[in-house]
């Protein structure tokens, strides 16, 4: 029910229960009035009905004594003196008005009459007799033919009692409506005579008394033993309610009024209350649907309009609160920029409108962290805000730029074909080449970009996204400024997920296998390490080799997971073969992201503790990618795990851009000659004063060098002269198995020996695990 | 009073004594039906033998305090009654009884002419102002009558004969049934019974 109804419906209905309770309460006061009013009116009625009739005795008895005593009356009674007697009564009957006048004898023969057919002769009977002070008298209701009187006899003594003088006024119906006059009282005689009532006078329509609202009061008048007269006074109920009655009725309509009035006010008021508040809902509805540009037309001085105003308020600050929402949602807030969620919903808008081609690119800020570090966060801040507004401002076509995340910003375009991807590319990175001026310092900072296209089998947002990601991930490693994705890369972007459940589920349920490359010392041929490799024995594609996974493994921060599964599992058998006499040196490899990897050298120490190798038997071959991001922490690193006692090898020497003076200070025992020096050696002779220079620094400062990748007998010989110490490659082993490396190895003639050192311990102090040498 | 009517008792025994030679003493008793005494009740022997001779007696009514003295009085027929007033105020004495109508105007003192019963009957006398008053006069022809005492008794002596026996009382109730009385030499005495109980409005009539 709507509220307008309710409250006027409440009120209504409270109103109308007072007022029927009011009324109900007036109604039977009335009737109870009307009841008690009646019961007076017939007491006071009563009363003066006998007084009248009592009065009329009076006037009767004087009467009838006047003539009684007067003597010549008497001396006509005495004489019997008929017609002399009836001219007396007739005379003395007129002076009152009585209707009938009768003398009789002592028992009641009469003598003479007035008014009346009575013969002489014929028998009177008087009404009872009493006697007061005056004397003897009689009084009481007759019915002389057929007329009812009040009569009142008196002796007429001459001295003694000779005869009655009977004087009567007839009750006739003036006299009854007289008194119904006076007495304000309905009058029926009624006499009952040969044991029948009959109505003799009534001043109310006959069967009235019956009726059940009439109040009767019976006056008896005269009782004998076969005659008996009583007047009835009445007064109908709904005459005495009549006037309550009409009060009643006066009141009704005041209320049904009142009803009616109270209604519409109460419909009105309603109405003024609920039809502001309708309005505010509407209002409110628009606001919860986005629109706020509803203005509110409320103005009232009450709580409605205080309400209203708050809406308004409200509404003001829901807007500014959902754009800054929608900003902070949206936009980065420290370039204005587009978010990675506002970017990948743009992306995906472009991608399902299609109509041309999408590429993607991703781009990295390089150094970005050092800037950081050295200069201050604000400086950073400011750099970022001025590569944004450079990458905003590339004038090529292009449909969205975002930062999605601290150093990495995003850009997508609309290309008329494929061949303006690369001047796309290339434009990007120029753009953001140049050195940025902070507070006029010139700060150097260069931008690696990876780019996707989106191809005609379609793709998500993400997906493309990730393809930019891998792209740019391989121009970092190859030191290049750009980088397009393709397909070779990596599995479709769309397995990635998958990929890296199989991946846990592989290390979980020890689907991995360590394969182990032996490592040939150039000089003497013998047997110094191996270094361990990973293979996935994938449950439905077989054996996979590392380029199917650890890029990928990398890329998403699993390869912590791989390194540690790896670590294990070499320290573990490095020991067992420990255990069986078998000194043989296990590099593992460690990626730049397990540098980083705070509690590595702990984890070290604990496996080592673990399954009891001794730390000169374990190597971690390095990267230089490793020292790019942090190269202070994780020549921390390095130096933390060197400290433990373990060897330390540079992989992939030559390749990244590490610089000598890091070089110098790492703690390293080993450098390996990038693959790709030993296959330019082959193939071009002016490599090998570069080769030589390598093996040569290697070697001044105290480090022994490695080369790997070799195929054949020709390069053997070829780095041996140019001083390399140890190699690794096919012509001589492939990585092998466990089983393959043990048979391979005793297949060996010359069973390989490195000293190893005695006893060793390791202490725990606090979370740091160092290995103390004796 | 008492001594008045030893007078007229005296009187009669003269006459009878006179005419018949002999007589009898009566004594007759009145009472109630319950056997109380009735007084001022008339008896009257009526001779059956002779008629009496009329009387020219003379007899006194007087008016003391507003009543006739005596209340109750029986005359010969022709005995000239005269009526003084010994109140001090007026009375107007009246009657309308047929045997003797009579309206002595209102007087003080001694009316100026008396009045002769010359009719046998009962007079009812009325005074005009003073309804209470009421005086009986019973008129007879015979000379032997009494009227009872305050004890209900009456003394006379009639002479030997045969007669009616009559009584009234003013208040009675009913008639009393006259008898046949023989009167001998020797004393005689009547007991009667009269409904004198004061339920009856009316005066007695009067016996024929």
């Amino acid at each position: 029910m709507a509220l307008r109804t309710r409250i006027a419906l409440t009120f209504l209905v409270l109103l109308a229960a007072v007022l029927a309770a009011a009324l109900l309460a007036v109604s039977r006061t009335n009737q109870g009035n009307a009841a008690v009013d009646a019961e007076h009116r017939l007491d006071a009625g009563s009363a003066a009905f006998s007084q009248l009739l009592s009065s009329d005795r009076r006037v009767l008895r004087q009467a009838a004594r006047a003539v009684a005593l007067d003597y010549g009356f008497r001396e006509a009674v005495a004489k019997s003196d008929t017609e002399t007697l009836v001219s007396v009564l007739q005379n003395s009957g007129e002076r009152i008005h009585a209707g009938l006048v009768v003398l009789t004898s002592l028992n009641g023969q009469v003598i003479a009459a007035s008014g009346s057919h009575l013969k002489p002769g014929t028998r009177f009977r008087l009404p009872p007799v009493r006697t007061d002070a005056d004397g003897d008298y009689s009084t009481g209701v007759i019915v002389d033919d057929g007329r009812i009187y009040q009569l009142v006899a008196v002796q007429v003594k001459s001295p003694v009692p000779v005869a009655w003088i009977a004087m009567g006024f007839e009750l006739d119906a003036a006299k009854a409506n007289d008194l119904a006059q006076i007495t304000g009282l309905a009058v029926t005689l009624a006499v009952k005579s040969a044991g029948r009532w009959t109505d003799v006078v009534s001043t109310v329509p006959t069967g009235t008394l019956r009726q059940s609202d009439v109040q009767t009061r019976r006056i008896e008048m005269t009782i004998t033993d076969d005659f008996e007269a009583v007047a009835i006074l009445s007064r109908s109920l709904a005459e005495a309610r009549a006037p309550f009655e009409s009060l009643t009725r006066v009141l009704f309509k005041i209320a049904a009024l009142g009803l009616v009035a109270f209604a519409l006010a109460a419909f009105w008021l309603a109405r003024n209350i609920t039809q502001p508040l309708q309005d505010l809902t509407r209002v409110v509805d628009k606001i919860r649907g986005g629109d706020y540009d509803v203005s509110l037309h409320v103005h009232r001085p009450d709580e409605l309009g205080v309400l209203a105003e708050g809406l308004q308020l409200m509404q003001t600050a829901v807007q500014s609160r959902d754009q800054s929402i929608r900003r902070l949602a949206y936009e980065d807030s420290l370039t204005g920029l587009m978010n990675r969620t506002a970017f990948g919903a743009a992306l995906d808008q472009a991608l399902t409108e299609g109509g041309a081609t999408i590429a993607v690119a991703v781009i990295n800020l390089e150094r970005f962290r050092r800037i950081n570090e050295h200069l201050g966060y604000s400086v950073g801040d400011a750099v970022l805000t001025k590569m944004a507004a450079r990458l905003a401002a590339v004038p090529s076509v292009h449909s969205a730029a975002a930062r999605l995340a601290a150093d990495q910003f995003a850009a997508f375009t609309r290309l008329r074909d494929v061949s303006g991807l690369q001047a796309w590319g290339s434009s990007l990175v120029a753009a953001l080449a140049e050195p940025v001026f902070v507070e006029a310092q010139p700060i150097d900072i260069s931008a690696t970009v990876g780019l996707a296209l989106a191809t005609a089998s379609g793709g998500t947002a993400d997906e493309l996204m990730r393809c930019a990601d891998l792209a740019l991930e391989r121009a970092r490693r190859e030191k290049r400024a750009l980088a397009l994705y393709e397909q070779t890369f990596k599995p479709a972007a769309r397995d990635q997920l998958s990929l890296l459940g199989e991946l846990r589920s592989a290390v979980e349920h020890d689907e991995l296998r360590l394969f182990f490359q032996p490592k040939i010392e150039l000089l003497t041929g013998r047997v110094t390490g191996a270094e361990v490799l990973l293979r996935w024995q994938h449950p439905t594609r077989g054996l996979l080799g590392p380029a199917h996974f650890i890029p990928f493994a990398e890329q998403t921060g699993f390869i912590r997971q791989l390194t540690r599964w790896t670590l294990d599992h070499a320290i573990a058998q490095g020991a067992e073969w420990h255990r069986l006499g078998l000194a043989l040196p296990l590099a593992v490899n460690i990626s730049a992201d397990d540098i980083g990897d705070v509690k590595l050298d702990a984890r070290v120490a604990t496996l080592l503790m673990r399954h009891r190798l001794p730390p000169a038997l374990l190597t971690l071959e390095v990267t230089e990618s490793g020292f790019i991001e942090d190269p202070t922490r994780a020549l921390r690193m390095l130096d933390a795990v060197a400290a433990l006692g373990v060897t330390l090898s540079i992989d992939d020497f030559g390749t990244g851009y590490s610089s000598l003076s890091h070089l110098a200070r790492m703690p390293v025992n080993e450098l390996k000659i990038d693959r790709s020096f030993v296959l330019g050696l082959e193939s071009d002779p002016e490599f090998a004063p570069v080769v030589r220079s390598a093996i040569d620094m290697g070697h001044a400062l105290g480090l022994k060098v490695v080369a790997e990748g070799i195929e054949n007998e020709g390069s053997a010989l070829r780095l041996r002269g140019l001083g390399c110490d140890i190699a690794q490659g096919y012509l001589y082993a492939k990585p092998m198995p466990l089983a393959a490396l043990e048979l391979w190895l005793q297949g060996r003639e010359r069973v390989p020996v490195i000293a190893v050192p005695g006893d060793f311990k390791i202490e725990e102090v606090a979370d740091t695990v160092t290995l103390i040498r004796y | 009073m008492s001594a008045r009517r030893q007078r007229y008792v005296a009187g009669l025994l003269a006459v009878l004594c006179a005419q018949a030679g002999f007589a009898a003493a009566v004594a007759v008793k009145v009472t109630t039906r319950s056997g109380g005494a009735v007084e001022d009740a008339v008896v009257v022997f009526d001779p059956l033998d002779a008629t009496p001779p009329p009387s020219h007696d003379s007899a006194i009514i007087d008016q003391i305090n507003r009543e006739f003295v005596p209340r109750v009085s029986v005359v010969r027929t022709g005995t000239t009654v005269t009526f003084p007033n010994s109140d001090r105020i007026r009375h107007q004495v009246y009657s309308f009884s047929p045997a003797k109508p009579i309206n002595l105007k209102l007087y003080a003192g001694s009316p100026e002419t008396p009045v002769v019963f010359d009719h046998p009957g009962l007079v009812v006398l009325g005074c005009n102002i003073h309804d209470n008053m009421v005086g009986f006069v019973g008129v007879v022809d015979s000379p032997y009558f009494a009227k009872t005492s305050a004890a209900g008794t009456a003394s006379l002596t009639i002479p030997a004969g045969h007669y009616r026996l009559h009584a009234w009382h003013p208040n009675a109730s009913a008639a009393f049934a006259a008898q046949e009385v023989t009167v001998e030499a020797a004393a005689l005495s009547i007991a009667l019974t009269l409904a004198v109980d004061g339920s009856s409005a009316a005066v007695a009539a009067w016996p024929e």
